[in-house]
């Protein structure tokens, strides 16, 4: 059955499986509909496939079968040449950050902000602004390995909201933080949320998912155990 | 729009990058300056010699000095004997004062050296221009015909070191381009496995940006500048050092030596070579990070 496009519907997957090489079976069949402005939370043990899930869905890698529908586009027929369009609208907190390490936290936002053509004023206006958001303004001109851990995450969370896509993806986006900027970061996500924004994120952190009261997908071995609220 | 201001963040943030670029910057620029002051030293030879070995081969002529006191009819009759000789397109006198005159020509600038000298020891002589078809024995013959003369005191017949020279000029050229082909090989080598590093210092950083929505074009641009503006650096500094080298072998050749073989003046490249070898080193520098960039 070929899926159809839901208005609705931000990212649909549908039957997907992903196998990697020497035979690791990462996903199993996975079938899960996200409704524009859901605040989803994807959790599991580690290992469970949750980083892999959210990589298809920005297409760092691709499914062994099955079809994904992101904003409205059907990944399996987006050519390489053209993913940066998708790529655009799609916020992605890596688990591992992936800053660029020459560069300074000014030019690491600043780089996103030049993909929508801003003007410098603008771009350097906004920077700041993401930058007090996540309480980094002070290291705007720092180099990310100067930074703690818990700081280069918040720089990856402000790279990826500043534009404000309409889908965000996060990997373990608290994974480095203490308590309290824990919350201060769902704060942001919960406003972000608000204000029309899909957000995916992936955690370990029961915790903190019971804590926020959100829809929540349980992945285990690669398959999905449950789609329940909690 | 967009992409004219993609060019000039690109153009701004390379220059800044200089600072950080570190130790395959300084490479990249100096393996192209060691490159295009290769080419540059191939030009300024070129420059320099290719005038001279064109002068030479055109004129292929037999000198005949003449004996001291040699009387004007004597030289009349003589003048008339070897124009009839096969071969001799031309006779030509030149007297005693006209090679003077020649002399302090050539010295240009440095004729006041000759101020102090009262007689004039430079002899007469016969120039013969051998005909288009002469061959390097009928050049002979007629050497050996004025040798038999008693009035010459001299004779030089131009084909054999002409010969010689050009022999030794191909030699040069030979050698030269081997050697210039070899270190063309070498610097593109260096220049490649430079590349090569850089990219594997950038492939993350390249992967970075395509996963949060850059275009090819967008990650190029910054490569490409960064490759022109360290060709331009490179193409710069040959510049700087083939005009230190020219400097400095100007000063040091032996003027005598010089004119000896026919060179007035050593010349530096001309205007255009600057835009050469400035225009080929960025082109090179931007040709290296394109081929780095074939992600
Ligand atoms: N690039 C890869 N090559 C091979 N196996 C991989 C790769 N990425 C992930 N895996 C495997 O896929 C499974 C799921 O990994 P991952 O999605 O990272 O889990 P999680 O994020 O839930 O901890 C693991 O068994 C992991 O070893
Ligand atoms: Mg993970």
């Amino acid at each position: 059955m070929q899926p159809y496009f839901n208005e609705q519907q931000i990212v649909q997957i549908y039957h997907v499986s992903k196998r990697f090489k020497h035979n690791c079976q990462a996903l199993e069949d996975i079938t899960l509909e996200v409704e524009k402005g859901d605040f989803i939370f994807i959790t599991g043990p580690s290992g469970a496939g949750k980083t892999t899930l959210l990589k298809l869905l920005f297409v760092e890698e691709r499914p062994t079968s099955g079809q994904i529908i992101v904003l409205g586009r059907n990944l399996n027929r987006v050519r390489e040449s053209n993913l940066h369009r998708l790529r655009r609208q799609v916020g992605v907190v890596f688990q591992d950050f992936r800053l660029l390490k020459d560069r300074t936290v000014f030019k690491n936002i600043d780089f996103v902000l030049r993909l929508y053509g801003h003007p410098p004023k603008v771009r350097e206006k906004k920077a700041w602004q993401i930058l007090s958001m996540v309480g980094l303004e002070k290291k705007i001109d720092s180099y990310p390995l100067e930074l703690s851990g818990g700081e280069q995450q918040r720089i990856a969370i402000a790279r990826a909201i500043v534009n404000d896509p309409p889908l965000i993806l996060a990997d373990e986006p608290t994974g480095n933080l203490d308590q309290k900027r824990e919350e201060e970061i769902m704060a942001i996500f919960n406003q972000i949320n608000a204000r029309g924004a899909t957000l995916i994120i992936a955690t370990h952190n029961r915790s903190m998912i019971s804590r926020m009261g959100k829809k929540v997908v349980s992945l285990d071995n690669g398959r999905l155990v449950s789609g329940a609220v909690m | 729009m967009n992409r004219l201001r993609t060019i000039l963040y690109s153009l701004n943030d390379g220059l800044c990058n200089l600072k950080h670029g570190g130790v395959t910057g300084v490479v990249s620029i100096l393996t192209i300056a060691f490159s295009m002051l290769n080419l540059g030293l191939f030009l300024l030879l070129w420059i320099n010699i290719s005038p001279l070995l064109k002068g030479w081969m055109e004129e292929v002529k037999v000198l005949g000095y003449l004996k001291e006191g040699i009387c004007e009819s004597r030289i009349e009759n003589l003048s008339g004997e070897l124009a009839k000789m096969a071969h001799v397109e031309k006779v030509r006198f030149v007297s005693k004062s006209e090679a003077l005159e020649r002399f302090k020509e050539t010295l240009g600038e440095d004729r006041s050296l000759l101020e102090g000298i009262e007689d004039n020891p430079l002899p007469a002589s016969f120039e013969l221009v051998m005909d288009d078809t002469s061959g390097i024995d009928a050049l002979e013959d007629a050497a050996k015909r004025l040798k038999a003369m008693n009035e010459f005191d001299d004779v030089q017949s131009g084909r054999e070191w002409v010969h010689r020279l050009y022999a030794f000029f191909l030699l040069i050229k030979i050698v030269g381009f081997l050697v210039g082909g070899v270190l063309v090989f070498v610097s593109i080598f260096i220049i490649s496995n430079t590349v090569r590093l850089t990219l594997i210092n950038r492939r993350e950083e390249i992967e970075i940006m395509r996963l949060v929505g850059a275009d090819r074009w967008f990650i190029s641009v910054p490569f490409l500048m960064e490759g022109i503006i360290n060709g331009f650096l490179g193409g710069a500094i040959s510049l700087g050092l083939l005009y230190l080298l020219y400097h400095v072998l100007r000063c040091k050749l032996n003027l005598y030596l010089l004119s000896a073989i026919g060179m007035l003046r050593l010349s530096f490249v001309p205007y255009s070579a600057f835009f050469l070898l400035i225009v080929l080193g960025m082109g090179i520098g931007g040709l290296g990070s394109l081929f780095s960039l074939k992600f």
